[in-house]
C-alpha cells in the first residue's frame, strides 16, 4: 500500500523557515528542477545519461479515538541517474542534489554500467514530446502547503459528535503536493506538478457495527463540507450495520459500491493490464485481442487527461502517455506498453513505462471504468436476494490467468432482500475469478468517482452489480 | 562506524539544534533521528538485466510531545538549522492537535541509554563488485531457462545497511549499524492453461538475513535452479489439491506467512485498541484476553526477540531508546502479552516497554512494528521424520498468496506447491494448495513441531503498516509443523 495527498493556505509553516533553510527540499519549479539536471549533464562523460527527479511536500493527520494519533509532515527529493556507455546500463540514487552527491551518484552509474553486462534497450529520449500534463503549480503547492491546523478544524465538528455519540473514529487525513522531473543528456526534459487531497474514515460503533467513507481529489483541496460528509456516511455506515447477523456462504448477487468494486478493478489491472504478462502469456487478454472478453456493459481506459486525474502525460521513458482503450463493451483492445516491450511485440508504446529496465514492465497508471449505467439508486430495485458490499479487505491474487481472487467484505456488509436492505450482516471471504465476475455484470451505477483501493493507487469506477459472486466461508464478527 | 557522513561531535549538535528548538517551544518529550540508508538491488531476467539500483538517502526526523499529542516532521538534510526547523513544524502540528486528543499520551519510564551497537557480518556485499553479483544471478538464469515451458524468470539480490543516530530529550544518545542480505531464484512456466511459479529459499526475493554476502553465497543459487525450473513445469501437470479436512505440515517459510500475519499484528497493541482501524483493521486478541485465552496447542510457544542471531528486527535499542528484548507472546499455548512501545505500554499498564517501536528510515515517526517472532522448536526431529509420522495427509510449502480478516480470524494462505503424502512419503505434486481457516482453531491444531535442525529465521523484508504506509522487517524463525484437520479448498 502507498500513496500521496494535498490543502491551502500556509502562513504558519513559513514561520519557521529560516533563510536559505528548506528551499532545496520544497517542491521543485521547472527552473530549479532545470538547473539540477544541466548540472547532473555538466557533470556526466557522456550525453547518455537519464535523470528522474522527483520532490514532494506534505503533511498528514492521523485520528484514533476521535482525535489525533499522529501529526507528520515529511519533505523530500529523490533523484535517479541512469547511465548507457556501450549497451551497459547503470543506475543509482543519489542522497541529496548538491553538486557532490549528484557527482556521487552519477559515479556509481556509471561504474554499475562498466561493470554489468551488456542490455541493449532503446535509445534515451531526445526531444520533449508534447504537453507534460499535470496540474496548475499553485494549486499544488497548497496542497503541499495545507496547515496542519486546518486540517483539525475541518475534522473538528465531526470528531466531537461521533465522540458524543459514543463512536470510535479512527481515520487518515492527508494532503501532498509533488513535481516530477524526466531528462535526458540527449535534449529531453519534462516536468509537472500533481497534487492529492484524500481523507478516509472509519467509524466502529458497537455492537458490531463499522462503517468507512472517503474522498480524494487529485490538484485541489478537499473542501470543507466534502470532508464533513465523509463523517456523516461512515457515522451512519457505522450505526446501519450494528447487530449483524450470521449468513450461510454461497454464490450471491452483489452490489459493489465503488470503493469495493476499485479493488476489484485494480486486480485485474495488475493481473491484465500491463504489456509484461501479456507478452508472457499470464495476462486474460493474452492471445485474445478482438474477442469478447468481459460483459458488454464495460470499458476500460487509461486516460491521464481526464479531469478526475489531470495525471502526468509523460513517462519514465520521456514518451507521451496515451489515452489508451484496454477494453471496450467487453472486447480487448491491448494492454499498455512501454518501449521495450513494444519493440518485443512489434507495436509502438503507449507511454506507460516504469523507471528502465524493468522487469515487471508497464502498467496502468490513470485507469477508469467508465460508467455508462443507470441511476445507482435504481440497482438493487431488481435484486431478490443479494448483497451489499461497501468495502473489501486484502484482497489477493490466487491465478493470474482468471484472475482469482479471494478477500473479505469490511465495514458495512448488508443483505438485500426484494428490492431493499433487510439489514447487516457479518463478514464473509470471496474466492472468486474476476474475468468471471466482470463477465457477469448484470448494471453499471451511474457514480463513477475516484477511489483508492486497499493497496493504494487509484481507479475511477461506479457501482456494480454482479451475478453469481462466490462467498467461500465466514468470520466471527 | 564507517558509515559516518558527519563527525560524531556534528551528530549530537544537530540532534542538540532539534531538541533544544522543541523544548523551548513547550515541548515535555523530544527525539531526533538521523539515518542513512545504502542499498543495492540486482535482478536478472531471461537472460537480460531486469534491474540494477543502488540508492542512498540520508535525513533526519524530529518527534515531539506537545499537550499530550504527538508532531512529527522529517527531511533529507541533514543540519542544525534544519532540525530547528523541523523541530518547531513538529511543535506547531503538535499544539494544534492536542486539544482534541481524548487523553493526553503518556510514556512508561525508561533510564537513558548511551552506546553503539552493531549486526555481525563477514562479507560486506557493497565491497563485492556487481559484475561478480551479476555472474551468479546469470548464471542460475540460464539453468532457468532450459525448458520453452518457462517463460518468465527472476533472479535477485538485495542489500541493504542502515546507520541511524537517536538523541532525546531525556539523554538518550545512541547508534546503531544493521546489515541485511537477501536473493532468490523464481521461474513461472506458462501451458495447459495455467500460470505456475516456484522459487527458492523463498519466494517474493528470496530468504533474508541480517549477515553479509556470505549468506548469499550459502544459498548455492545455481545449485538448486534446475529443481526449481522442473517443479514449475511439473506442476502444470499435477493434479488439483483436493477439498475437504486433511492432516496438513506447513513448510518453514510458509509456516512464517502464518506467525506474521496470525500472531504478529494481532499483538501489537495499537491496533488491538483499534489505532489501526482505518487501514490495516484490527484485532481479536482484545485486552482481556492477556494471561489466559488459549492461542494454540500446549506445543505452541511462540517468542518475540529483538536479540536474535540474524533477525532481520535485531537491534540495540528500540526508537524509543528501549533496550532490546526477549519474551513470550504464547507460551504452552496461552497468550502471555503483547508488542508494546512506551506510549502504549503506559495504556496496558505494564511498568516498562516491550521495545517494538520502530520507524521506516527518517522519513516517519516510530510506530510498534513486530520484532523478530518465532515459534519454538518441538521434538519431532526432522522434516522427513514428520512425513514418516503423519503417513496420509499433505506438505504445502512457499508462500503464492494470502489475505486474512481485519480481525486477523478468517484466513486463506495458497501455496506455490504441494505434496501429497502416503505411506509418510511424498508420493506426487498437488497444484493451487490453498488452506482456510480460524486462527485460534488453527494454532490448536498443532501437534508436532520439527526440530531445532529445521529451525531457520525466515526473513519478511516488507511489512507494511500505518498511514502513511511504512515498511519493515523482521524474521520469525520456524521449522515445519503438523497441524491436524486442516481445510484445503480444492485446486
Amino acid at each position: 500500500m502507498s500513496q500521496l495527498p494535498p490543502g491551502r493556505d500556509v502562513g504558519d509553516l513559513r514561520l519557521y523557515k529560516p533563510p536559505g533553510i528548506g528551499e532545496r527540499c520544497s517542491m521543485l519549479s521547472k527552473e530549479r528542477a532545470h538547473g539540477i539536471c544541466a548540472q547532473v549533464f555538466e557533470q556526466s562523460p557522456t550525453e547518455d545519461v537519464e535523470v528522474l527527479l522527483f520532490s514532494t511536500r506534505g503533511n498528514s493527520l492521523r485520528i484514533a479515538e476521535c482525535g489525533p494519533s499522529e501529526q507528520n509532515a515529511l519533505e523530500e527529493i529523490s533523484l535517479q541517474i541512469r547511465v548507457v556507455r556501450e549497451g551497459r546500463q547503470g543506475r543509482a540514487r543519489a542522497a541529496s542534489v548538491d553538486p557532490a552527491s549528484t557527482g556521487e551518484a552519477l559515479d556509481t552509474a556509471l561504474k554499475a554500467a562498466v561493470l554489468s553486462p551488456p542490455l541493449e534497450l532503446p535509445p534515451l529520449a531526445s526531444k520533449s514530446g508534447g504537453g507534460d500534463g499535470g496540474q496548475e503549480e499553485e494549486s499544488v503547492t497548497a496542497l503541499a502547503e495545507h496547515p496542519p491546523a486546518e486540517k483539525i478544524a475541518q475534522v473538528r465538528e465531526y470528531l466531537e459528535a461521533a465522540r458524543s455519540e459514543g463512536l470510535a473514529v479512527t481515520g487518515f487525513y492527508d494532503t501532498e503536493g509533488a513535481s516530477v522531473t524526466y531528462a535526458t543528456g540527449r535534449g529531453c526534459f519534462r516536468h509537472a506538478f500533481v497534487g492529492k487531497a484524500r481523507f478516509s474514515s472509519t467509524v466502529i460503533a458497537e455492537p458490531g457495527g463499522a462503517g468507512v467513507a472517503g474522498a480524494v481529489r487529485q490538484g485541489e483541496p478537499l473542501p470543507d463540507d466534502e470532508v464533513a460528509e465523509v463523517g456523516r456516511r461512515a457515522m451512519k455506515k457505522a450505526l446501519d450495520s450494528r447487530d449483524p447477523r450470521e449468513l450461510e456462504p454461497g454464490e450471491y448477487v452483489v452490489l459493489l459500491e465503488p470503493k469495493a468494486a476499485g479493488d476489484l478493478v485494480m486486480f485485474l489491472a495488475m493481473a491484465g493490464f500491463g504489456a509484461r504478462g501479456f507478452l508472457d502469456g499470464r495476462s486474460f487478454l493474452s492471445g485474445r485481442i478482438g474477442t469478447q472478453v468481459l460483459s458488454e456493459k464495460l470499458t476500460f481506459l487509461d486516460d491521464a487527461g481526464d479531469p478526475r486525474f489531470r495525471g502526468l502525460r509523460f513517462d519514465c521513458e520521456g514518451q507521451d502517455r496515451k489515452r489508451v482503450v484496454l477494453v471496450e463493451k467487453g472486447i480487448a483492445k491491448g494492454p499498455v506498453w512501454d518501449r521495450p516491450t513494444a519493440e518485443e511485440g512489434g507495436t509502438s508504446t503507449t507511454g506507460h513505462a516504469g523507471p528502465q529496465p524493468s522487469v515487471s514492465g508497464p502498467n496502468v497508471s490513470n485507469l477508469i471504468l467508465r460508467a455508462e449505467g443507470e441511476a445507482t439508486k435504481d440497482l438493487m430495485e431488481g435484486v431478490e436476494r443479494g448483497l451489499l458490499v461497501t468495502q473489501f479487505h486484502y484482497t489477493n491474487l490466487i491465478d493470474p490467468l482468471p484472475v482469482t481472487v479471494t478477500g473479505m467484505t469490511r465495514n458495512g456488509t448488508f443483505l438485500i432482500e426484494n428490492g431493499r436492505i433487510t439489514g447487516p450482516v457479518r463478514n464473509l471471504r470471496f474466492t472468486q475469478s474476476l474475468v468471471e465476475t466482470f463477465s457477469r455484470v448484470r448494471a453499471v451505477g451511474d457514480d463513477g468517482r475516484l477511489v483508492e483501493p486497499f493497496f493504494g493507487g487509484s481507479v475511477v469506477t461506479p457501482s456494480l452489480l454482479c451475478e453469481g459472486f462466490r462467498f467461500t466461508s465466514s468470520t466471527e464478527f | 562506524m564507517d558509515g559516518q557522513k558527519l563527525s560524531p561531535t556534528l551528530y549530537e549538535a544537530i540532534a542538540r539544534a532539534g531538541l533544544e528548538r522543541a523544548s523551548a517551544m513547550g515541548a515535555s518529550y523530544a527525539d531526533v533521528r538521523i539515518v542513512h540508508e545504502k542499498t543495492r538491488i540486482l535482478g536478472v531476467r531471461l537472460g537480460r538485466i531486469g534491474r540494477i539500483e543502488q540508492a542512498e538517502t540520508f535525513g533526519i526526523g524530529v518527534r515531539v510531545l506537545v499537550g499530550g499529542a504527538w508532531g512529527y516532521a522529517a527531511r533529507p538534510e541533514v543540519e542544525e538549522a534544519c532540525a530547528s526547523e523541523l523541530a518547531a513544524r513538529a511543535v506547531e502540528a503538535a499544539r494544534a492537535g492536542s486539544p482534541l486528543r481524548a487523553r493526553p499520551v503518556d510514556l512508561t519510564e525508561e533510564e537513558p541509554a548511551r552506546g553503539h551497537w552493531s549486526s555481525r557480518w563477514e562479507e560486506d556485499p557493497f565491497e563485492i563488485s556487481m559484475e561478480e553479483q551479476f555472474a551468479l544471478l546469470f548464471e542460475a538464469d540460464e539453468i532457468l531457462r532450459k525448458n520453452a515451458a518457462i517463460r518468465s524468470t527472476f533472479c535477485t539480490m538485495s542489500f541493504l545497511r542502515e546507520d541511524q543516530w537517536l538523541y532525546t530529550s531525556e539523554g538518550t544518545a545512541v547508534s546503531q549499524t544493521a546489515l541485511r542480505s537477501g536473493a532468490g531464484i523464481t521461474a513461472t512456466a506458462v501451458g495447459e492453461g495455467a500460470v505456475q511459479t516456484r522459487s527458492y529459499p523463498a519466494s517474493f526475493g528470496g530468504q533474508y538475513e541480517q549477515r553479509g554476502y556470505e549468506l548469499v553465497r550459502g544459498f548455492d543459487l545455481p545449485g538448486n535452479a534446475e529443481r526449481v525450473r522442473e517443479e514449475a513445469v511439473a506442476l502444470l501437470t499435477a493434479p488439483p489439491c483436493p477439498g475437504g479436512e486433511f492432516d496438513v505440515i506447513l513448510g518453514g517459510s510458509q509456516l512464517a506467512l502464518q506467525i506474521h500475519e496470525s500472531v504478529g499484528h494481532p499483538n501489537e497493541f495499537d491496533r488491538v485498541l483499534g489505532f489501526e482501524a482505518d487501514l490495516a483493521g484490527r484485532s481479536f486478541v482484545t485486552p482481556e484476553k492477556r494471561g489466559s485465552f488459549r492461542y494454540g496447542s500446549p506445543i505452541v510457544d511462540l517468542v518475540a526477540d529483538s536479540t536474535l542471531d540474524r533477525g532481520l528486527a535485531t537491534i540495540g535499542w528500540d526508537d524509543d531508546g528501549v533496550p532490546a528484548r526477549r519474551w513470550h507472546v504464547v507460551e504452552k499455548g496461552i497468550h502471555r502479552n503483547y508488542l508494546t512501545n512506551r506510549e502504549f505500554a503506559k495504556r496496558l499498564g505494564d511498568e516498562r516497554s516491550r521495545g517494538a517501536n520502530r520507524a521506516w528510515g527518517w522519513r516517519y515517526p516510530p510506530q510498534i512494528r513486530i520484532p523478530n517472532l518465532s515459534l519454538m522448536p518441538g521434538d519431532a526431529g526432522t522434516l522427513e521424520d514428520l512425513c514418516e509420522d503423519m503417513g496420509e495427509g499433505f506438505l504445502l510449502d512457499t508462500v503464492k498468496t494470502w489475505s486474512i480478516d481485519q480481525m486477523r480470524l478468517n484466513f486463506q494462505f495458497t501455496t506455490e506447491i504441494g505434496w501429497k503424502i502416503e505411506r509418510g512419503k511424498k508420493a506426487h505434486l498437488v497444484r493451487n494448495p490453498t488452506y482456510q481457516g480460524i486462527t485460534p482453531g488453527f494454532w490448536a491444531s498443532c501437534d508436532a513441531i520439527c526440530g531445532p535442525s529445521e529451525w531457520i529465521p525466515w526473513g519478511v523484508p516488507n511489512c507494511g503498516k500505518g498511514q502513511p504506509m511504512q515498511l519493515a522487517e523482521m524474521s520469525h524463525g520456524c521449522a515445519p509443523a503438523r497441524f491436524r484437520g486442516l481445510t484445503l479448498m480444492g485446486g
